[in-house]
């Protein structure tokens, strides 16, 4: 062993302003403008914008901001929808040194004005759409807490009202399109703030830093595939872990951003027949509409697609809908704390040889680490100790490394339980394959004890999505003297399926459960949702509760 | 802007063990045998094996280092050729926290046992073929420099005799499979050290580290699109800034090593037609035995095969043989302090509607910066002024970013040299085209001046490659006493070619050149060539002297 002090490898080889460079993807934006100036970068309708273009516009913005004395330690909070401005704040903001808050457009008034306050936005910019819930957000936060307003006024869209000081065009133009933004001094600098959904007691404030954001951005490239210049179509909310990191990954792939206001099936249809898209996100929720949608939407498109889905495990029959539609997909697994997707269910050649269920069935499984994620396990909750690869035995998902979030935003004590032991606890419930597949089976305040057995609320919804006429469903716990806890079946009927009984539906699932884990009870009816589109069982366990 | 003393995104979010892992390719191949530990990771002749193999081959050979009393910023050199195991002690060797020293070949006795003694290698891994020069090397040193000498022993090759004191397998039986290897402590920590080939004085050592290595070895990934499970074969010397850093960009792309260990037309061929080989990496003089290898050896491809080009400008005669026969040419440059590539020639889809020779033209060129270096310019040599981007002013290719060197090993002048005002100095001389694509057109000691005109060997040869009888050519500088200097040219004619003379050339350069940029001289005959295959100018400037 070398004696560190006259260590050669360690003398005169030190960090200089030549050889090393704190990663941030705004360095990716810079390139694209650089090397492929009049490709389309973002696409809105008629309105396509060049890289060179997007790369001005979003100098200005940094200029704008900085001029305005907002910059390092500052945040800045967004509220829009997926429209081209929506992707030039995930780079005009950070490169002013400003901390980027895309907020939940679906949430309250309450709710925005909390993360408003506890984020300390100096500047909110926010599209006509919302103006309702804003203008009343505002007025809930005392006067010296209000953040400058600036809106965004798409002229393809109308409906709402102006709230702010001026528009964006006009606070571009306050900006230097030549505008020479600084590289963050340290990789660990925050770039982002995204609020957890939170589906009780406040949001927690997960901090990214450009490190993680770079990181991830190259990660969704590399092990998806996306080759140079994909064209991918905004179906996933950018205030969804800022879109998953795809921002960045567009930039650095140099591809096209497709711009979508509001997802539905036709207009998803349509801009992939009409511009070539290649590649989309989105939430099982949204891969069923498509799936459901009438065969005359969805005619007409050659070309090869590729998904990618997460947010909540996915049932089989969605996965083979998918693909017997011909869209490729990729099932990933990830959390706001964690950058977005960090476990990837990796594809085997030799799997495509298997029946068409038995495929979707492996798909399931939310898989193994993204090639970025340096650690993943399932393991005991307390102990951490690894649980064994058996495909029974139930644990918790536990990550570490660089796709692990900075921490909560002013919540050391959340950090730390979050981080104890040296992971980062997922607070979801998985069991581990022989070859290493995760498959998660609940969260933990999600399963159900049924006499003392565990009984995953997922398994009991995969099988009923099987039955044709299910739409959607949710199992949660019933209170029960007896047994303690018992599954109780929330479904939504497809249209036309309205005589489907209950007992019917608890017939089919003893023909595919152990008895124990069959649903005793059913009931119809829409199920609540949060505002990314996940189930709340925590309403349909109160609801549950009261039958 | 926020007090940083109490800006809250600093506080209560530092690094821990759960949300920071330094970067290391180390990940890359204990995630590839993890979730493909079946999938075949070299190939050598009949020779398989699986990831699952490799990890744990490597494991052993960390292991054994370790019992053996090496450890961190220790160096391991290895003398070998492409074969599976020189691609093993790419993880091997840095999962000990040992240094890797892969030497040069071709180099003769004394200039291995100057890189052994310069390095401090306590251990060298050498194959049979080259036990002439390195028993030779090693008697050169003094006793107690000696390092310990393993033989691989490949029983696909006959020839040379065993040095060392048992073989490499028997080195791997002494090494737990099971070793708990350690990520390294701080990305900065070196990896590999790569002596430069040098034309002239000593060899300079090049340090890397797991940083460098890691974005390089994505960066690859990323942008030349490699896909996932590439078949990569190895034209490239991995002795050559560590094969461009391909060696952990196929463990992070998960894909398949193919071994080949005498760089031979006929060889490549077969590899690619039976192992269905569609990426792999070589010097121009690789694309030059290819494009004039006889037809009958490139029949029955039929798939894409993707070649990444650099070490030299690639002539564009060459370039358009090779596009001819479908190899898909992505041209690159970089120096062995830039982890291999760090420029590469980004292609615009509308260049394919160009004429060959004009898309020839355009590929030739260095290009722009690969999506991990930060900084790229061309600016004048000693202001660091940048040159105006007219494709004709001279000026130097400054570097800088993640992409730079640690350093040069035991040289501290050099390095702070190599790093002056901020900018890392390749020495190489090029122009800068308005798109920002830039052109070499010299190294600055290679560049005629005529007349106080600068004459670009590059481009004179350029030109003369262009002639139908030209296999090989290089430019250099003879003294003369009315222009200072003129430009000699050497050549090597292709073997069928008919019989062609000096002033036949001449003629033939009139055509195509500015008067003063005609080669005065023409001597034909083999050129002399350093051990990566590069032409060695110092040589033939002191023919032409001679003359």
């Amino acid at each position: 062993m070398s004696n560190p002090h006259s260590n050669p490898y360690e003398l005169g080889l030190d960090k200089n302003a030549a050889n090393f460079t704190p990663l941030t993807p705004s360095t990716f934006l810079e390139r694209a403008a650089a090397v492929y100036p009049e490709r389309i970068a973002t696409l809105h309708g008629p309105v396509r914008r060049t890289w060179a273009e997007t790369y001005r516009r979003c100098r200005q913005l940094a200029s704008a901001l900085q001029r305005r004395g907002i910059g390092l330690g500052d945040t800045v909070a967004i509220m829009l929808p997926n429209l081209p401005e929506m992707f030039e704040v995930h780079f005009g903001v950070p490169m002013s040194g400003a901390v980027l808050n895309t907020l939940n457009i679906r949430l309250d008034a309450e709710m925005i004005a909390f993360m408003l306050q506890h984020g300390e936005a100096k500047l909110l910019i926010t599209d006509r759409e919302f103006s309702g819930t804003i203008s009343k957000a505002l007025k809930l936060l005392p006067a010296d807490s209000r953040p400058v307003v600036i809106d965004v006024d798409d002229p393809q869209f109308a409906g709402g009202e102006r709230l702010g000081e001026k528009n964006y065009e006009a606070l571009l133009a306050e900006g230097d399109p030549d505008f020479a933004w600084e590289y963050p001094a340290d990789e660990w600098q925050a770039i982002s703030l995204n609020y957890t959904s939170g589906t009780t007691g406040n949001p927690k404030g997960v901090v990214y830093h450009h490190r993680g954001a770079y990181l991830n951005a190259v990660c969704n490239v590399m092990s998806w595939g996306m080759g140079l210049h994909p064209v991918y179509l905004w179906t996933l909310p950018m205030f969804h872990c800022n879109g998953w990191c795809f921002p960045w990954s567009i930039a650095a792939a140099v591809g096209t951003n497709v711009a979508l206001r509001h997802v539905r099936a036709d207009a998803i249809f349509e801009s992939i027949r009409e511009n070539k898209v290649n590649h989309f996100c989105g939430a099982p929720i949204v891969l069923n509409t498509l799936i459901n949608a009438p065969d005359e939407m969805k005619a007409g498109i050659d070309h090869q697609v590729k998904v990618m889905t997460a947010g909540a495990a996915p049932p089989a029959a969605i996965i083979a809908g998918m693909e017997q539609m011909g869209f490729g997909v990729t099932h990933v697994y990830g959390l706001t704390e964690t950058y977005g997707p960090c476990v990837v269910c990796a594809w085997h050649d030799e799997w495509d040889e298997l029946p068409l269920e038995q495929q979707a069935a492996l798909k399931s499984r939310q898989g193994v680490r993204y090639p970025m994620l340096d650690g993943l396990m399932v393991a005991d909750s307390r102990t951490l100790q690894p649980t064994p690869k058996d495909g029974k035995t139930i644990g918790e998902i536990f990550m570490r490394g660089n796709l692990v979030m900075k921490g909560y935003l002013k919540n050391p004590h959340a950090t730390e339980k979050e981080f104890e032991g040296g992971w980062f606890h997922s607070g979801d419930l998985a069991v581990w394959h022989p070859n290493g597949y995760l498959d998660i089976k609940d969260r933990s305040k999600d399963i159900i004890i049924s006499g003392g057995e565990n009984i995953s609320t997922i398994e009991v919804e995969d099988i009923l999505y099987r039955h044709p006429a299910v739409m959607e469903a949710a199992v949660v716990a019933r209170p029960d003297e007896k047994w303690g806890e018992t599954p109780c079946a929330f479904v939504n009927l497809k249209p036309g399926m309205e005589q489907t009984t209950a007992e019917e539906i608890i017939e089919f699932c003893r023909g595919q459960l152990a008895r124990f884990k069959v649903p005793k009870m059913v009931v119809f009816g829409e199920l609540p949702k949060t505002s990314t589109g996940k189930i709340q069982k925590y309403v349909l366990r109160s609801k549950a509760k009261e039958i | 802007m926020s007090n940083t003393c109490n800006n809250p995104y600093e506080l209560g979010l530092d690094k821990n063990a759960a949300n920071f892992i330094p970067l290391t390719p180390l990940t890359f191949i204990e995630r590839a045998a993890s979730v493909y530990p079946d999938k075949i990771a070299t190939v050598h002749g009949p020779l398989r094996r699986t990831w699952a193999e490799t990890y744990r081959r490597c494991r052993q050979l960390a292991s054994a280092l370790q019992q053996r009393g090496l450890g961190l910023d220790d160096t391991v050199a290895v003398m070998l050729p492409n074969l599976p195991e020189m691609f093993e002690v790419h993880f091997g060797v840095p999962m000990a926290g040992v240094v890797l020293n892969t030497l040069n070949v071709r180099l003769d006795a004394e200039m291995i046992a100057f890189m052994l003694q310069h390095g401090e290698a306590k251990l060298l891994l050498t194959d049979r073929e080259f036990s002439g020069t390195i028993a030779k090397a090693l008697k050169l040193l003094p006793a107690d420099s000696r390092p310990v000498v393993i033989d691989v022993d490949d029983p696909q090759f006959a020839g040379g005799e065993l040095l060392g004191e048992k073989d490499y397998e028997a080195l791997l039986a002494e090494g737990d499979p099971d070793f708990a290897w350690e990520f390294p402590a701080d990305e900065w920590q070196s990896i590999c050290l790569n002596y430069t080939s040098g034309t002239t004085g000593n060899p300079k050592g090049v340090v890397y580290h797991h940083r460098g290595a890691y974005l390089d070895a994505v960066c690859n990934v990323m942008a030349w699109g490699m896909g996932l499970h590439p078949v990569y074969l190895w034209t490239l010397p991995m002795f050559h800034c560590n094969g461009w850093c391909f060696p952990w960009s196929i463990a992070a792309a998960v894909g398949v090593s193919v071994a080949l260990r005498h760089v031979r037309a006929d060889a490549i061929f077969d590899s690619i037609r039976e192992n269905k080989v569609n990426h792999f990496c070589g010097a121009p003089t690789v694309m030059n035995m290819l494009s004039n290898a006889p037809a009958e050896l490139r029949t029955g491809i039929d798939h894409v095969v993707k070649v990444f080009t650099g070490g030299a400008p690639p002539p564009a005669a060459i370039l358009e043989n090779l596009e001819r026969m479908g190899f898909d040419i992505t041209h690159a440059y970089g120096l062995t302090e830039t982890y291999g590539p760090a420029l590469s020639c980004a292609w615009h889809d509308e260049w394919d509607e160009l004429p060959l020779e004009q898309r020839a033209r355009l590929k030739s060129r260095q290009g722009v910066r690969y999506p991990m270096l930060d900084g790229l310019m061309v600016a004048d040599p000693v202001t660091l002024q940048p040159a105006p981007k007219d494709g004709r002013t001279l000026g130097e290719i400054f570097m800088r970013g993640n992409l730079i060197m640690k350093g040069y090993l035991k040289n501290p002048k050099a390095t702070v040299e190599a790093f002056e005002g901020g900018w890392f100095h390749s020495g190489d001389l090029a122009v800068w085209h308005p798109d920002g694509y830039v052109e070499i057109k010299d190294r600055s000691k290679d560049i005629v001046i005529s007349g106080g005109e600068n004459i670009s060997t590059v481009e004179v040869e350029d030109v003369l490659y262009r002639h139908p009888a030209v296999m090989e050519a290089a430019v250099v500088a003879r003294p003369d006493e009315k222009w200072g200097e003129t430009p000699c040219a050497f050549i090597t004619l292709k073997p069928e070619a008919p019989p062609v003379t000096g002033e036949e050339i001449i003629e033939f350069c009139r055509s195509q050149l500015a008067r003063f940029k005609v080669p005065k001289t023409v001597v034909f005959g083999e050129l002399p060539k350093t051990a990566t295959g590069k032409v060695q100018k110092f040589v033939l400037r002191d023919k032409a002297k001679a003359l």
